[in-house]
């Protein structure tokens, strides 16, 4: 049965024998994407995949479903972004947000709240929305301004800095001379991690920057903004085969970032954590891939990391059948073929 | 886009991150709130000493903590979740701490932050530090005791905490331009964040307290302990009952090399003594480990003999002293671990049925009785568990399907590595 009570149509998920990667996309979407995410729920999978065609069919499938249905899809690779460093992996979703868009839902909301809805294209700006209502604009933004408040720097689910730093995109919005343009700047910098100095945001009550210790909470925190906005979840695929290769090639056959085993070891620690914290996550999926030599390797693999191990090891498992639903999930990788 | 999505109730969505986090045998709020914990023991000595802090009726003479032993997927991780539970409806504060590479226990400067940004209140809400400085009432008896043991001599606290809830009292209220922004920096000095001295000494001068504090050097692990201590009572200022720490996967500390397990050992002592040295601590510390510790490391690497020898080989007071501890963390190990009980019919049944329920609700239909795996008295919990939810999991994907479950045992693993006793790796660690 679905999630909605609806008999299953036939899948590859079923009948034993290979999970292929489309077909997991497919229960993905079906299982994860349609109602539970956007409901605010959250999930971290792992996914052997046998290999690089199949890791790219994975992402697209998954891309399209995500796309479809309206979340937002983040390819993080570990050739390219440190992902033993959670703040980096932060940064790499960061830069796939629309913060403005989300500062604009948030305004919109406001002002629908306040009893005085935006008119259609006409723009956010206090002066232009008091103009259609024939209210006095001060008084229009002092009551934005309080919702505003309420719902970025009261609720629980967003970090106190996260929430001063949408608050001042939407001020930004509202345009009633609070912030200007260098401190919207500044705002955007400080959450793609190209901000030069944090003073730049005093003005804004921000004092630190987003590093290791703070951005697992700015992860979550940008989770819960997508939903508020109207956005289905936020999926983040992490595709870790890089971690498999202990040794650097030679100079002209380099391409990206390499990990040292304590590298390694730090990025399964992330995963981890993100496991661990799925109780908070909200509307988050997090499917990291991996390669089947990371199965057995008990130097760079996961069983050099027991606490991620026994987190998504198969310990228990049907004979004959893969479970989809399982934190652990081999694709096009035959389990002979693991240990 | 489609349009075809569905919003499911709360309550649904709770179902749901229950089984989800049941799959992957990992603690769940939600999870707790359906199976409860199957210790009464551990329970009743946990709501014992929660009491008993929450009144100040702590006694000298007994741990302000308790070591919880089980094996693997034993149900540690579930009932350190649950006693968060109690801690929280009793108006405590919690954290929970999983020892790890990133917060070894040998280090007490990084277990503070780890507990400082985990802690949570009513509500499970964050940012709980901030949020206690900011309703921290002067006109209050509570702000009173607080101030009065900050000040006191016996508290043998740094100076630097009394300067800065000094500061922190009056500039609060923002009135003072830049006010906002300095009495920050202090709650996040509270938190573990690095406040200059010349910024301290300016800010004093700023409210009339130039001169009143003296200042000298401090090392990370004896802040980082008093910041523990200062933090607790400052909860308990702001009208929380205390804090209550919850340290996970302490088995770890077996990977370690010899000295790192030391420390370890000491930095266990002093958590588990804290209230020896300081009856009205209103801490809570909580420890699970795997019951085969003693045996695989205590006895199978022969630390009660070879730690201290060590230790006090280097012929320091500062090792000597540490020494000494890691034979009190040994000894507590070895002698007042609390051991989970293994599920019994009884138990199992009930959890089979509680387990049903939820996968009933969680999916909107009627799941067949399942086999699941032989009871037998090697099988953890755990495995019960993940054995029951993957069978109906397969079943309500294909009805006519039959399952068969396999378990395998995942084999402790107490092999030293250096790289889980090395510092985080940085950005050098990746070319």
């Amino acid at each position: 049965m679905s999630s909605s009570g609806q008999p299953v149509p036939p899948s590859g998920v079923l009948g034993g024998g290979v999970l292929k990667a489309d077909d997991y996309a497919a229960f993905l979407a079906r299982e994860y994407l349609a109602a539970y995410l956007p409901s605010g729920g959250a999930a971290v999978k792992v996914a052997v995949v046998g290999d690089d065609g199949a890791a790219d069919r994975l992402e697209s499938a998954v891309t399209a479903a995500v796309t479809e249905r309206g979340a937002v899809h983040v390819a993080v690779s570990a050739e390219s972004t440190k992902v033993h460093m959670v703040d980096q992996i932060f940064y790499a979703v960061s830069r796939m947000v629309d913060w403005e868009g989300i500062a604009a839902a948030h305004v919109r909301a406001a002002y629908e709240e306040a009893a005085f809805p935006a008119p259609g294209d006409a723009g956010l700006a206090v002066a232009t929305v008091a103009r259609h209502h024939e209210v006095d604009s001060r008084e229009l933004y002092r009551s934005v301004r309080r919702i505003l408040e309420r719902r970025l720097l009261a609720n629980p689910a967003i970090a106190t800095e996260m929430g001063r730093a949408i608050l001042r995109l939407t001020q930004a919005q509202l345009g009633a001379g609070d912030t200007d343009a260098a401190e919207l700047e500044a705002v955007l910098s400080w959450l793609h991690g190209d901000l030069r100095s944090v003073t730049a945001l005093r003005s804004a009550l921000i004092y630190t920057r987003i590093g290791r210790h703070n951005a697992r909470a700015m992860l979550i925190s940008t989770a819960a903004l997508l939903l508020a906005s109207g956005h289905r979840g936020l999926v983040i695929q992490l595709n870790l085969d890089r971690l498999a290769e202990a040794r650097r090639p030679p100079a002209e056959a380099r391409s990206g970032l390499y990990y040292s085993k304590a590298a390694v070891l730090d990025a399964y620690e992330v995963l981890r954590q993100f496991i661990d914290a799925t109780d908070e996550l909200r509307g988050v999926l997090v499917i990291a891939i991996v390669p089947p030599e990371l199965m057995t390797d008990e130097t760079r693999g996961l069983p050099a990391y027991t606490a991620l191990q026994l987190r998504v090891a198969d310990e228990v498992r049907d004979r004959r059948r893969a479970n989809p639903f399982a934190a652990l999930v081999r694709l096009e990788v035959r389990l002979e073929a693991v240990a | 886009m489609t349009t075809d999505v569905q919003i499911m109730s709360q309550e649904l969505v709770a179902r749901r991150r229950a089984v989800e986090a049941l799959r992957s045998g990992v603690p769940s709020w939600d999870a707790v709130a359906v199976l409860g914990s199957g210790q009464p023991e551990a329970e009743d000595r946990f709501s014992s000493l929660l009491e008993q802090v929450g009144d100040g009726r702590t006694s000298g003479s007994a741990p302000g903590g308790l070591l919880l032993g089980g094996g693997f997927g034993g149900g540690k991780s579930h009932l350190l979740t649950h006693f968060g539970h109690l801690a929280i409806s009793a108006g405590f504060v919690v954290s929970t701490v999983v020892i790890s590479k990133e917060t070894p226990l040998h280090d007490p400067a990084k277990t503070f932050r780890a507990a400082i940004e985990a802690a949570v209140g009513s509500g499970r809400t964050h940012g709980v530090l901030a949020e206690a400085a900011a309703s921290l009432d002067p006109d209050t008896p509570r702000y009173s005791e607080l101030t009065r043991w900050v000040n006191s001599p016996a508290s043998g606290l740094d100076e630097r905490f009394a300067a800065t809830l000094l500061c922190h009292e009056r500039l609060r209220g923002g009135e003072v331009p830049g006010s906002d922004e300095t009495a920050d920096a202090l709650v996040r000095f509270w938190g573990g964040e690095p406040l200059r001295i010349s910024e301290l000494r300016k800010t004093l001068r700023f409210v009339g307290a130039a001169g009143v504090f003296s200042f000298s050097s401090i090392s990370a692990r004896d802040l980082a302990r008093q910041r523990l201590r200062f933090a607790a009572r400052l909860f308990r200022a702001a009208g929380h009952g205390g804090w209550v720490l919850l340290f996970d996967e302490v088995e770890l500390i077996g990977r370690y090399s010899v000295l790192q397990r030391g420390r370890s050992y000491a930095e266990l002592a002093r958590w588990l003594g804290s209230q020896q040295a300081d009856p009205a601590l209103p801490l809570v510390t909580v420890f699970a480990m795997t019951d085969d510790f003693e045996e695989a490391v205590l006895t199978g690497k022969n630390d009660r003999a070879d730690i201290p020898a060590r230790l006090r080989a280097k012929q320091t007071p500062e090792w000597d002293e540490t020494a000494t501890l890691a034979e009190a963390g040994m000894r507590h190990i070895q002698h007042d671990m609390l051991q989970l009980e293994p599920p019994d019919d009884v138990e199992l049944d009930r959890a089979y049925a509680a387990l049903k329920r939820l996968h009933a609700d969680a999916f909107g239909w009627s799941p067949p009785d399942v086999a699941g795996l032989e009871r037998l008295g090697a099988t953890r919990m755990r495995q019960y568990v993940r054995a029951w939810i993957n069978e109906w999991d397969l079943v309500r994907l294909d009805p006519a399907f039959q399952p068969q479950t396999l378990a395998v045992d995942i084999a402790s693993n107490y092999a030293e590595d250096a790289d889980l006793a090395a510092e985080g790796s940085q950005s050098e660690d990746v070319f």
